[in-house]
């Protein structure tokens, strides 16, 4: 299971963030335009909504990150969200009206099973509409939202999230009967033969990739690691395939060259960088690409 | 997934044992809408290149994102267990095979019962002066007259047998004529050379008549009018709807689909590369960053200023929007702005 965010139920009672002027009075010209007024949301509960997300996001940065922040959240929405959440029966009608069919769309198109896809959307549903905890409290997943991106493609993550959690859950319960009636404990195990390939070679991936960026990893990642499409990692990046397709191509052939160069520097001769490169065509690079990527490296949090 | 590994459930919860904090889901969506300032996205795809459980969702929420067409689909809420089935769909392509054939034979046999073109085919023949064409017995043009006379009413089976009957022995009539003309005047080629070609058009016109004449029943008047609602049909739609495209120099052009081209942005120098139609509005792209947009059909063009990246001066290369309100533009060398404003200010 993947850990959960920090809670900002807005019940929790927010300590009044040291924001600046700028951004108070930035957070105070949303209040119409969000329409939390319609939900009975005051201006002053509006801010403390608000606050607490600026707060979360741009602890260390300037005002003018959180003026940009402020101008980009989706105020419309997140006050939907804490509304559904604080039991406004008028925002639940606005969620349901415009957010039900999409849910179990999108937890079928997940899912691609009906049953399944049920199953997902009406979990999600419940924990949407709040689970109560030990205290007997209700606590609505919608809290977690926070207006950073729409809230349709909020509730796609989440069930996308759901629907992982699961596979991996039910992937433990194996029943053994039907493994044997499959005659999967009779297949032998097929051994996987590890890439042979040279030492200075491993050394010299392993350092040029060490040497990219976060994106470019990304990328590398997700093509050869993951072997996703160009479509699919257009559409996580918001940008268009091609885009990647220029992008990896610009960085496989700049891998190449950096490892030719460190294994010049290695003392091996132009020749036999050749050949070196030749055995491991940068597009067959997946094994020895996929092995550097594996290696996690403690991540920063933020 | 589709990694090659052995234990791939191992893999995933070693890798999580490893892989920090993660982001929210709001950051993954915010990052698939590109709705994050470049540090904190920088951040998070640091993040995704280590852990692999965070790309797996956001693969997956990606690739369940609905396609701007598909939104246009209504969804009906109230059987949503009726509609991944989809077990109406074989039933419906055997229907619409069945009609379409039924509408070609009704179509064929409407086409037959027409009385004035068999009329006018049987009496073209007869009227037509080639010696040959007077060799076409008259029954077939009593025949004719018979099928037109009895057409006014309902036409039976039989009747329209003998319909097709008349038109196959008119039409190998022609054809026979055409064959025996041509051996005339190959035979008068042969005996004069030196025969006038007037002649020999003399002599070809009933051979075109007789044709005439056996094609004459395949042309409807029913089709004729079709033909012309939908030519005019066709061009209204054409003359409503302008049609773009960039030439050979790079110059927009624009068409009202009666194949006349006219640029669009005659002043502009630089070579313009994509073309955009969304929503009503037409964007166009090009080098030098030149980014024009006409919210008018391309009557008139305001020039949009896309902010400075990396100092440098970029090609644009795609231009899309998701919806009317949020596009991206792309250069041929990665750099992208996106607007949530629907164009108004770009970032």
């Amino acid at each position: 299971m993947l850990p959960e965010p920090p809670n900002l139920a807005p019940s929790i009672p927010v300590e009044d963030p040291v924001l600046g002027s700028a951004v108070s009075v930035a957070i105070a010209e949303r209040y119409s335009e969000s329409g939390a007024e319609r939900y009975g949301i005051t201006p002053e509960r509006f801010r403390q909504i608000v606050a607490a997300v600026v707060v979360r996001y741009t602890a260390d940065a300037n005002e003018a990150e959180r003026l940009e922040l402020v101008a980009a959240l989706r105020v419309g929405e997140l006050v939907l969200a804490r509304a559904c959440s604080a039991g406004n029966e008028h925002a639940w009608d606005v969620f349901l009206v415009r957010f039900r069919a999409f849910l179990f769309e999108t937890a079928y198109r997940i899912a691609r099973d009906e049953a399944t896809g049920r199953e997902l959307a009406d979990g999600l549903y419940a924990e949407l509409y709040g689970i109560p905890n030990r205290e007997g409290r209700r606590i609505s997943k919608l809290d977690y939202y926070t207006g950073r991106g729409s809230l349709e493609g909020w509730l796609r993550t989440v069930i996308s999230q759901q629907h992982v959690n699961r596979c991996r859950s039910h992937a433990k319960d194996v029943s053994l009967d039907e493994q044997v009636e499959a005659g999967v404990s009779f297949a032998a195990s097929t051994p996987i033969a590890a890439p042979v390939t040279d030492d200075r070679v491993a050394e010299a991936v392993a350092q040029t990739l060490a040497e990219l960026g976060g994106e470019e990893r990304f990328l590398l990642a997700s093509y050869f690691l993951d072997q996703r499409t160009l479509a699919n990692i257009g559409r996580q990046m918001c940008v268009h395939e091609s885009t990647i397709g220029r992008k990896l191509e610009k960085l496989t052939k700049e891998l190449r060259k950096r490892i030719r160069k460190r294994l010049q520097a290695a003392g091996i001769n132009s020749r036999r960088c050749y050949e070196l490169l030749l055995e491991i065509d940068v597009r067959d690079l997946n094994v020895n690409v996929a092995e550097n990527l594996r290696q996690e490296r403690p991540v920063q949090s933020f | 997934m589709k990694q090659s590994i052995s234990n791939p459930l191992q893999q995933e919860l070693a890798r999580g044992q490893h892989g920090g904090p993660h982001p929210d889901s709001d950051l993954l969506t915010a990052l698939g809408e590109g709705a994050l300032p470049q540090r904190e996205r920088q951040q998070l795809l640091a993040h995704l290149a280590a852990c692999a459980d965070c790309r797996e969702v956001l693969s997956i929420a990606a690739a369940a994102a609905m396609d701007p067409a598909d939104d246009l689909r209504p969804f009906v809420l109230t059987s949503p267990s009726r509609l991944p089935r989809r077990t109406w769909l074989p039933w419906a392509s055997i229907a619409a095979g069945l009609l379409v054939v039924c509408s070609a034979v009704l179509f064929y046999q409407q086409k037959l019962a027409l009385p004035n073109n068999t009329t006018v085919a049987t009496k073209e023949a007869v009227q037509s002066p080639s010696s040959t064409l007077q060799q076409t017995p008259p029954s077939s043009s009593l025949e004719g007259k018979e099928t037109t006379d009895k057409s006014k009413n309902r036409p039976t089976s039989r009747q329209l047998q003998a319909n097709l009957r008349a038109q196959s022995v008119t039409a190998a009539n022609a054809i026979q004529a055409d064959k025996i003309e041509s051996a005339k005047n190959s035979e008068f080629s042969q005996q004069s050379p030196y025969q006038s070609s007037a002649e020999v058009g003399q002599l070809a016109t009933p051979s075109a008549h007789a044709l005439k004449a056996a094609q004459a029943p395949s042309v409807s008047a029913f089709a004729n009018v079709t033909t012309e609602r939908a030519l005019s049909a066709a061009s209204i739609t054409a003359s409503a709807r302008p049609h773009w495209r960039i030439n050979a120099t790079g110059q927009p052009e624009r068409s009202f689909g009666d194949g006349a081209w006219q640029a669009v942005l005659p002043q502009e120098q630089s070579k313009m590369r994509v073309v955009s139609v969304f929503d009503g509005e037409v964007w166009i792209g090009g080098e030098n960053s030149r980014l024009y947009r006409s919210t008018d059909n391309g009557a008139t063009w305001n020039l949009v200023a896309l902010p400075d990246k990396d100092g440098r001066v970029h090609s644009i290369a795609h231009i899309h929007f998701l919806t009317a309100h949020s596009g991206t533009v792309e250069s041929d060398d990665g750099a992208a702005w996106t607007t949530l404003d629907g164009g108004s200010t770009w970032k």
